[in-house]
């Protein structure tokens, strides 16, 4: 049985949507860095939305173009790593993705059956929904950035409600908190 | 004086009926009471703390009704609580009240931003705002706010007035502590740090990696995820965070 981990960035305000304007400032660093390393290493694939799957692929296969630098190990770790992408309109994809159409819910539950080290979700959004009331997420990885920026896109707009137990915290100079929770009601009950 | 604020929040940025159900107000909000299984002694004593240093209170309208029924009712003098907040004043913000009753209090009217500014020049202490989420977003909006004492919850409730909701100015925070109850609850210090820094500011910064910026800005922006190709200065000196 592997786990689901989901990653995400949040400022004070509650905003998803714009990492890439407050975010750079709090989200780059040698501790960010090797954070970062460490979550990804520990996966076996990822599990993306589509505008997420499309954001990133975009972005990787150029940097993966670009001259080596000091996160080229990331970025190639990135492009290898096997994806699973939940979309109702995509018809094929490419990056090393698999495309999860119908019942993602069913599927998501079906790969966390099989044996590995744990799933990693990247982001959040209205995907979220079907995972969370499945109680298919095990872990949340919340980076909540020092900025009081209001929503964009908010966290957890798609989601009706969730108790959660908090089981580690790590500060970032920049003043940056990873807060990790996990679900109050054990998660997987629905395979 | 200097202004600090008090919020009890969810993991999604709710502040509304953290102690109780209130369904007197006809808000629609059902929630009410979230936080009442995670208080326990070390917030007891988080709040206790805080209070006990208040030298004078800045309230809503309706936070300043809240606080009076229940309060004013408290007469017990080994409450630290209760004490400070029966005795201390109390400077309420309201555009419908005519008079306050509750002892020590007095209608702020006027210009509100300049009222406050004259408070904090002309006394000395802590003037503590506790809920007061519409109050706290004008107080920000004339950089009035000193520091931030955020306690959040591990729980999302998906709707409910929010402490920073639309409209918030943005601003910058720097991280002074945090500390850990044994529910889960966060206790987050934070003081203002000026405006937001945004990508493009970043990127000059970095100076000669200015290159990468744009695929890594692009990363950032698919998913909110932490891709960071590079590495920038060392962050800013004298950061008490724990962990």
């Amino acid at each position: 049985m592997r786990k689901l981990i989901e990653s995400t960035f949040v400022t004070l305000g509650g905003d998803v949507g714009a990492p890439q304007d407050w975010g750079p400032p709090y989200l780059f660093g040698p501790e960010q860095d090797a954070y970062s390393r460490d979550l990804l290493f520990g996966a076996d694939a990822l599990l993306l939305g589509r505008k997420t799957y499309e954001g990133l692929s975009a972005a990787y296969t150029t940097m993966a173009a670009g001259e080596p630098g000091p996160m080229a190990d990331f970025i190639n770790a990135m492009n290898a790593i096997p994806k699973y992408v939940a979309s109702t309109t995509l018809t094929e994809a490419g990056w090393n993705a698999t495309l999860l159409g119908g019942d993602v819910a069913r599927q998501v539950a079906e790969l966390k059956r099989r044996p590995g080290r744990y799933l990693l979700k990247y982001g959040t959004g209205s995907l979220d929904r079907a995972l969370m009331a499945d109680g298919l997420i095990d872990e949340f990885r919340i980076w909540l950035v020092p900025v009081t920026n209001a929503p964009a896109q908010r966290l957890f707009e798609h989601v009706d409600g969730a108790r959660l137990v908090l089981t580690g915290t790590r500060t970032f100079s920049s003043g940056v908190v990873v807060l990790t929770y996990v679900p109050a009601e054990p998660a997987g009950q629905s395979g | 004086m200097r202004l600090t604020v008090t919020s009890h929040l969810t993991l999604d940025g709710v502040m509304q009926s953290n102690g109780k159900p209130e369904p007197e107000l006809n808000d629609g909000f059902e929630q009410g009471g979230w936080q009442v299984p995670y208080f326990d002694q070390d917030v007891d004593r988080l709040t206790a703390d805080w209070i006990a240093a208040a030298d004078a209170f800045l309230l809503g309208r309706r936070t300043y009704e809240l606080f009076a029924n229940y309060w004013s009712q408290v007469t017990d003098p080994g409450d630290p609580r209760a004490i400070r907040l029966n005795a201390l004043p109390k400077y309420v913000v309201s555009t419908t009240l005519d008079r306050v009753q509750w002892n020590n209090s007095m209608l702020l009217q006027g210009d509100l931003a300049g009222e406050v500014a004259k408070l904090k020049r002309q006394l000395g202490g802590e003037l503590q705002v506790h809920g007061s989420a519409e109050l706290v977003r004008t107080l920000m909006k004339h950089g009035l706010v000193d520091e931030y004492r955020l306690l959040i919850h591990p729980v999302v409730l998906g709707n409910g007035k929010r402490l920073f909701a639309d409209g918030t100015t943005p601003a910058a925070l720097e991280l002074i502590d945090t500390k850990i109850t044994s529910r889960g609850v966060v206790a987050q210090i934070y003081q203002p740090s000026g405006k937001p820094q945004y990508a493009s500011a970043a990127a000059e910064q970095e100076g000669g990696v200015v290159k990468d910026s744009v695929s890594r800005h692009a990363a950032t922006k698919s998913a909110g995820q932490p891709h960071q190709l590079q590495h920038r200065p060392a962050d800013r000196a004298g950061f008490a965070g724990s962990n």
